[in-house]
């Protein structure tokens, strides 16, 4: 507490401690559901929310032309579907209402029954009031549908396990209102299709009123002229929904099978946006891409990039500390011993820097024994990477580079050749990149790859086999998803 | 142009200290680190609104003993008196806000342990009464 400031110093242990546990994400969830409530004791209704079992329920809307599909995703997400879901799912296979028609209807069952969430759908909602059923469900007015929606979301069951809203709202008008009164989904997924498909969807589609099956009947489908009338209602509003949401939105082709549309749905929604410290790991074979990967990502988001060949080159030169043990090594052209490595590597990543800002590293592990001394410390990776790449791309990525020793610029043959003749004469390879070292490399990387995969159980996988941009664009994509 | 229920919000996030409240227990957290964060944050919370019902002091990263090392390290030589500068950057350090700006003993730049004391216990508790009064 003297004159002097110094900078404060995180100590790493809070930084993991918040990630494994998602503080923010948890905190950002309190105070928002805190703001939308607004209720008279903050303090009592903290901790009844914190005492429900999971603070993450799925809130998906799910959304789409007539006769998309939508039913079905979200009946087949909902366990023992008839008690939970709010349309009587005898009738629901098929078309039970007006608007919603089958594959919508088809993938709203599904997901609910996966997500375990409540299925809500406009007849749901309709069925216990009683005056109401008279009307289609365009004329139902927009605040009613509101407070409907309200009502049956605030019931104990949907606070628990979360809600799938199928078909709802339709309008902009509805979409506002529903803001307004703070339902806000956290997925919105729309289902398109073109339009002669969804014809021949409705015309296709019979139903057996007794079973529910889809057998020999003609189902209460809609005939052609109202399903065209359905359609061009729902052109127009289409664009207002869209924008309403945009930041949430996902859209999936209808034009494809039920399971896959179901699959492509599911995986939308799971995804979820944390933001946490990134402590990637870029695993792969010698000529991957890792270094360029790793450099694209610490220079579009400021995380620190630790090359472990680098770092202990670094270490060596500064002579001090863990650093002085490297250099004996380096100059007999061994490779260091793991416990050097690691030592070196600790100290590295939990100076403020990395502690802050995030790190990405490559170039270690390479083996299983080194990956398992990583997890035990604690600086353990939260998302890693395997670029993949087929032997042979490797192999040529790596033999054809050459460096021009003169301006110290480094060229490819095939992918940025020399610009003229003289620089051609001078330039050199590098030892390790000639051909003998690189099928070393290459086979000791396939040896342990199996092993190494096995210590990190939901790496992803990247084909690395790409345009580096490409490579950068599909890695960044599963950077901040769960 | 703000709407009106952004304005709402404002003024119930102010009214009932929330942002405060989170600072706290989020501080608290990451202290501690206990094992089940959920149950901590009820555990927490429960203290809380037992304070506010009954007026005594809230749940806080500091104590007592802490305002005396902090002393300590302020007055090494023990001569009973801080100065100003000190005290203010003391209480910041605290992380209390809205101090006395004008304790007993500012006019002669010494500023004796009691009142201290007594001014960041105060701020303590003020600190931690994170809650509208009832």
């Amino acid at each position: 507490m003297d004159e002097t400031l110094k900078p404060v110093r995180i100590p790493p242990h809070m930084s993991i401690y918040a990630d494994k546990h998602n503080l923010s994400h948890l905190v950002q969830s309190l105070v928002s559901s805190l703001v939308v409530d607004r209720p008279d004791d903050p303090i009592s209704y903290l901790v009844d929310l914190l005492q429900r079992s999971r603070v993450d329920i799925p809130r998906v809307m799910l959304l789409g032309p007539p006769a998309v599909g939508k039913h079905t995703l979200v009946s087949l997400n909902t366990p023992g579907s008839g008690s939970g879901s709010g349309s009587g799912s005898g009738s629901g296979s098929g078309s039970g209402s007006g608007s919603s028609s089958s594959v919508v209807v088809f993938q709203a069952k599904r997901l609910s029954a996966e997500l375990k969430a409540v299925h809500v759908t406009m007849e749901g909602l309709l069925e216990d009031q009683s005056e109401l059923r008279a009307l289609t469900e365009q004329d139902v007015p927009a605040d009613l549908l509101v407070q409907l929606v309200q009502q049956r979301l605030k019931e104990v069951d949907c606070l628990q396990e979360g809600w799938v809203l199928e078909g709802i709202p339709q309008t902009r008008l509805q979409v506002l209102l529903l803001q307004q009164v703070g339902i806000i989904p956290d997925h919105v997924v729309m289902l398109e299709a073109p339009e002669e498909v969804l014809l021949q969807r409705a015309q296709g589609r019979l139903l057996d009123s007794l079973t529910g099956a889809q057998r020999l009947e003609r189902g209460r489908g809609l005939s052609e002229e109202q399903l065209l009338a359905e359609l061009q209602r729902y052109r127009c509003e289409v664009t207002g929904l869209r924008s309403a949401y945009q930041h949430v939105l996902g859209v999936i082709n209808a034009d494809q099978p039920h399971t896959d549309v179901y699959h492509q749905a599911l995986a939308l929604v799971q995804t979820r946006h944390y933001s946490r410290t990134p402590r990637i790991l870029l695993l792969g074979p010698p000529g991957s891409g890792k270094s360029l990967q790793a450099r694209l990502l610490s220079e579009n988001y400021k995380m620190v990039n630790v090359c472990c060949g680098q770092l202990l080159r670094s270490a060596a030169a500064d002579g001090s500390g863990p650093g002085a043990l490297v250099q004996p090594y380096l100059d007999d052209g061994r490779p260091v011993p793991d416990s050097v490595v690691l030592r070196v590597l600790e100290e590295r990543l939990s100076r403020v820097d990395c502690s802050c800002r995030g790190w990405v590293l490559h170039g270690f592990p390479l083996n299983l024994q080194q990956a398992r001394s990583l997890q035990e410390t604690q600086n353990q990776p939260n998302r890693v990477f395997l670029l993949e790449a087929p032997d042979h791309v490797c192999l040529e990525r790596l033999s054809l580079r050459t460096v021009d020793p003169l301006s110290g610029e480094r060229y490819h043959t095939v992918t940025r050749p020399a610009p003229s003749a003289e620089v051609q004469a001078r330039l050199q390879t590098a030892p390790e990149d000639r051909l003998e070292e690189v099928t070393q490399r290459l086979n000791q990387y396939r040896v342990h790859c199996a092993a190494l995969q096995s210590v990190y159980p939901d790496v992803i996988h990247i084909n690395a086999n790409q345009n580096h941009l490409s490579v950068f664009e599909a890695l960044e994509s599963r950077l901040t998803t769960n | 142009m703000a709407n009106p229920r952004e304005e709402e919000a404002t003024v119930y996030l102010e009214k009932h200290k929330i942002m405060d409240l989170m600072e706290n227990l989020t501080s608290m957290l990451l202290f501690h680190r206990p094992q089940n964060p959920r149950e901590f944050l009820i555990e927490q919370l429960k203290l809380l609104k037992h304070c506010q019902q009954s007026g005594g002091s809230g749940p806080n990263l500091f104590n007592i003993s802490n305002l005396d090392s902090v002393l300590g390290i302020l007055d090494p030589t023990n001569q009973k008196y801080i100065t100003f500068a000190q005290y203010k950057h003391a209480l910041t350090m605290l992380g209390i806000k809205d101090f006395n700006e004008c304790p007993e003993g500012v006019n002669e730049d010494r500023i004796s342990h009691e009142t201290f004391r007594r001014e960041a216990k105060d701020g303590l508790q003020r600190s931690s009464a994170t809650f509208a009064q009832l």
